[in-house]
Order: structure tokens, then C-alpha cells, then sequence
């Protein structure tokens, strides 16, 4: 049997190596969400995302110490395409909440918009973050912290034309 | 806003109100930030008893919620920083 040139082996070696996937330590997502994704992992969107959850936020941390990176896409909700909000907040219709866990963080840029509540929520998140997100046409608050919450840094981000004059609500 | 939060470097134009301090709020520190256009005209306009303001600080004060250096127009309970005209260029004899 013929040896295998053993500088030929390992050159095909460290190609194939470099071929294969790196180690993906975050779950990537895009496309249409039908019911609440919970997130486990660090995760990024690799494109935009249309919401059609009712009842429920879009998307929702499930662990704690892990952040959700738009990466310049866009994450649209229900709400009226043509006004933004343009009627009236359902209070359970959030983009993303930070579901109570702790030390978790959003990092933009991207763009969180037509939610008929909140954009972004941390609710009863104590340590987290948002930075660099675009929060707009939200029928309650662009970003909002609830009383539960604390030491969130809310840093760097634009909130334009949230909130509707029924709600007391606002930008941040 | 619950308690202890950094709410800094934003820009909130446009909304129903600019940024809200919620009335049990305390602690929480909210500078640097530019808030203007708060309600939208569009909204003042239509609905004149909706109200609203660029910042509005509903806690009482000795909850200790503090602002600094915002940009603001309008705000209830928090300081909007006078602007100098003095740099505005002037028509020559106007």
C-alpha cells in the first residue's frame, strides 16, 4: 500500500480544521417568531425578525448572565405598519423582557419597533443592560424599567415616538 | 424606573413623554441625556389633555433620584438647563 505523504496528511488536515464551523457559542436567529422565544444562550440576530405573538412578550431571557446582540437588524412587532402604535397598548405584547433574570443585556445597534407595550423591558432584573438600541413606535415605553428592577445602565440608545397619550409612558 | 439604574447618553424624541422616573423610583441617576420634542406636536395637538414632557420626575424628591446635564425643553420635578442665545448669529442691526 502506498504511505500517505505525511506533509500532504497534515496540510488536509488544518484545511478541513479551518473549513468546519468555529465553535458557536451563541444561537443566531432571524425570520418569523409565532410564540415567545426564551433564550438560553448568548444569541444574535442574523437578520430581522417579524413578531406575531399576542399575550406575551417576543422574546424573552430564560438565563441569567447572557446577552441578546441585534447586529444592525431589526425586530418589528404586530402593531399598525402604517402608524406604529396608532391604537391602543396591550400591556402583555413586549418586544424583549428580561423575564427576571439577572445580569442580562441588549446590545445594539438595531431596532426594536411596533410592539403594542413595551419595546424593551426589564422586569424584576437586578445587574443589566441596554446599549445602542433604536426603540420606536412602541405603544408604551421605547425602554422601560419596572419597580422591580435595579442597576440596569440604559446607555446610548435613541427612543422616538413611543408611547400614546393614554399611557403615561415614554421614551425610557 | 425601579431603583439605582444609570439612565445615560439617550436621545428621546417624539414620545408621549421624554424619560419617566416612576413615582417609587429612588436612587437612580439620569444625566447626559437629550430629550426634546416630548410629546410629538402631532399628539399635543390632537389631543391637548394627553400632556407630557421631555423628563418627568414623579418620585418625591428624598428618594434621591438625580439629574444631571440633560438636554430638555420641558420637565416636571427636573432641571432643563437655561440655553445662552448669546451664540446665535444675529442679522447685522437687528
Amino acid at each position: 500500500m502506498k504511505s500517505l505523504n505525511p506533509w500532504i496528511f497534515a496540510a488536509s488536515v488544518a484545511a478541513l480544521v479551518s473549513a468546519a464551523p468555529a465553535t458557536v457559542a451563541a444561537e443566531d436567529i432571524s425570520g418569523t417568531i409565532v410564540r415567545t422565544l426564551v433564550l438560553s444562550e448568548n444569541t444574535r440576530l442574523v437578520g430581522n425578525i417579524t413578531c406575531t405573538v399576542t399575550g406575551g412578550p417576543c422574546i424573552a431571557f430564560g438565563a441569567p448572565d447572557i446577552t441578546l446582540l441585534l447586529n444592525g437588524f431589526t425586530i418589528t412587532g404586530p402593531a399598525d405598519p402604517a402608524t406604529g402604535c396608532g391604537g391602543t397598548n396591550v400591556g402583555t405584547d413586549i418586544g424583549i423582557s428580561t423575564n427576571g433574570q439577572t445580569n442580562v443585556g441588549i446590545r445594539g445597534p438595531g431596532v426594536v419597533q411596533r410592539f403594542r407595550a413595551d419595546g424593551v423591558l426589564f422586569m424584576a432584573t437586578v445587574r443589566g443592560w441596554v446599549q445602542g438600541v433604536t426603540a420606536t413606535t412602541n405603544c408604551m415605553s421605547g425602554i422601560r424599567i419596572n419597580p422591580a428592577s435595579s442597576q440596569i445602565s440604559v446607555e446610548s440608545n435613541v427612543s422616538v415616538r413611543n408611547g400614546t397619550a393614554a399611557a403615561a409612558c415614554g421614551g425610557i | 424606573m425601579g431603583n439605582n439604574n444609570l439612565v445615560e447618553a439617550n436621545s428621546a424624541i417624539g414620545n408621549a413623554n421624554g424619560i419617566v422616573v416612576f413615582p417609587a423610583a429612588n436612587g437612580n441617576q439620569v444625566r447626559q441625556n437629550i430629550a426634546v420634542g416630548n410629546p410629538p406636536i402631532q399628539q399635543s395637538t390632537s389631543v391637548p389633555t394627553g400632556g407630557g414632557v421631555d423628563i418627568w420626575d414623579q418620585s418625591a424628591a428624598a428618594n434621591g433620584n438625580t439629574f444631571a446635564g440633560n438636554m430638555c425643553l420641558s420637565a416636571i420635578n427636573a432641571p432643563c438647563p437655561a440655553f445662552s442665545t448669546a451664540a446665535i448669529p444675529r442679522k447685522p442691526g437687528s
